[in-house]
């Protein structure tokens, strides 16, 4: 069979990536049908940050809800200061409700210097500046939950709550859980980003080399611990390994040029 | 050829750039715990090599190189992904000496095709306690050595004291692995019996 000659679009590796996901209420329908999305009002937001400098990955795990001191606008004002911080923002199903829904309460705040976020919410579908996933695994065909993707690939999602025990947690205040809920799908979320962009270039070094930095930082941690999930999943345990493999390599990769290197200053000096 | 397991530790300096001279990790020493199962039997290897203020910086880096050249079928480390594997692509990469910060390297990818397995990952991964912490509390004997021993044991040439430390580490990364399968009693007998030999000592 003739492989395919059509080059990898849009596939460089992206020196800093945040996956965000949000969590929202609404007023219900008589109908039990899903609320339009202008009526939802944002009470969490997630992120994970993920940063490559020379193959070194670091991670920047946070999440908000909208409880004490914290309100939408500062939801709001931390989505946009974090995404004008990144190469590429990445979320499930992100273009068509999480970044409307954010603008929106933007607008409703009076927020209106928040260029990041109102750029990220007007990036064209098909432009692929914003990486929404639910799009990409489904070649933006019918788009399927995060879960049915992360149980097939071996990432965890919604281990202890669901996008529909949202609504009850917050009449029940319980607001810490559904900032825990909301950081993991965020997690979840950027682990689904390296796994398709690493399907993606043709490349398992930009899945598995942030994979174990990711498993790393959530050991190393504390307020992290009900993320140890991902550090346990199958698609970490097959990573890790190769991760390491994969350092060794690249310095290999490396220290072989300089070597080359050094040979051709020689020549040239005795030549 | 493959050998069965071997157990490695290192320890390792990092000197801050001074003046042109750029910052370097130095591979200051190295221990192996090699241990082979034949017919029957188990059979130990421990060796060790040092580098000191005098010698020449990649003497144990070459050493090291050597001692991977036949790569085993497991290779037992202690934080493997955030400490000695990273300490030594550090060491390798700022390496006056390339042709064996290289060939190192190239020895240590091979070996990459073992099962290499990280011990601290049942006592923690990263967030593990300190190695002498968690062999203090499977109540083994361990030989501590603080950074700044280590440093001073490197600036006046005492090669004992690192390659007893390093070989006590190996030892009980071996032994800690041990502990952490089921099954083994047999295996943790016979290394019992094997520390309380003379040939537990540590080979130069």
């Amino acid at each position: 069979m003739r492989a395919s000659s059509r080059l990898p679009d849009r596939v460089r590796t992206p020196s800093t990536i945040l996956a965000y996901d949000i969590e929202t209420i609404a007023p219900r329908l008589k109908d039990g049908s899903f609320p339009p999305w202008p009526t939802h009002r944002p009470v969490a937001i997630g992120f994970a940050e993920a940063r490559n400098r020379g193959g070194d990955w670091t991670f920047d795990i946070e999440a908000m809800v909208v409880a004490g001191d914290t309100s939408e606008a500062d939801l709001v004002r931390a989505a946009d200061q974090r995404m004008a911080k990144v190469d590429t923002v990445t979320s499930f199903n992100g273009a068509q409700f999480d970044a409307l829904v954010l603008r929106l309460a933007a607008q409703r705040e009076r927020l209106w210097e928040l260029k990041a976020l109102a750029g990220h919410a007007a990036t064209p579908r098909y432009s692929g500046e914003h990486a929404d996933l639910a799009d990409l695994y489904a070649s933006f065909g019918r788009k399927v939950g995060l879960a049915a993707i992360c149980d097939q690939i071996g990432i965890p999602v919604k281990t202890d709550v669901a996008g529909s025990d949202v609504a009850a947690l917050w009449q029940a205040g319980e607001a810490e859980r559904i900032r825990l809920y909301v950081m993991e799908d965020a997690v979840a979320t950027m682990c689904l980003y390296l796994a398709w962009s690493a399907s993606r270039a043709g490349d398992e070094a930009l899945v598995t080399r942030p994979m174990a930095a990711l498993a790393r930082h959530i050991q190393a941690m504390r307020d992290l611990q009900h993320l140890h999930a991902f550090i346990d999943c199958a698609l970490m345990r097959w990573c890790r390994p190769r991760a390491l493999r994969a350092d060794v390599a690249a310095a290999l990769e490396q220290i072989t040029a300089k070597l080359r290197r050094e040979e051709d200053e020689r020549a040239f000096a005795t030549a | 050829m493959t050998i069965d397991t071997v157990a490695l530790s290192t320890a390792w300096i990092h000197q801050p750039a001074r003046g042109k001279r750029p910052a370097r990790t130095l591979l200051v020493g190295a221990a192996t715990l090699t241990c082979r199962y034949r017919f029957g039997s188990l059979g130990f290897d421990l060796a060790a090599h040092s580098t000191t203020v005098t010698d020449d910086p990649a003497e144990t880096m070459a050493w090291l190189a050597d001692w991977l050249h036949i790569p085993p079928e497991r290779l037992l480390l202690w934080r493997a992904e955030d400490i000695v594997v990273p300490s030594l692509i550090s060491a390798c990469q700022t390496a006056r000496d390339t042709i064996t910060a290289a060939k190192l390297l190239r020895e240590l990818d091979l070996s990459m095709d073992s099962e290499v397995i990280d011990v601290a990952e049942s006592h923690g991964g990263s967030a593990a306690s300190s190695f002498d912490a968690v062999a203090h509390g499977a109540g083994l004997p361990f030989r501590p050595m603080t950074l700044t021993s280590l440093g001073e044991a490197h600036r006046t040439g005492c090669h004992g004291a690192i390659r007893k430390h390093l070989a006590s580490r190996a030892v009980n990364t071996w032994r800690l692995w041990l502990n952490s399968r089921g099954g083994a009693e047999s295996l943790i007998a016979a290394t019992d019996a094997w520390v309380a030999t003379p040939d537990a000592e540590v080979r130069p």
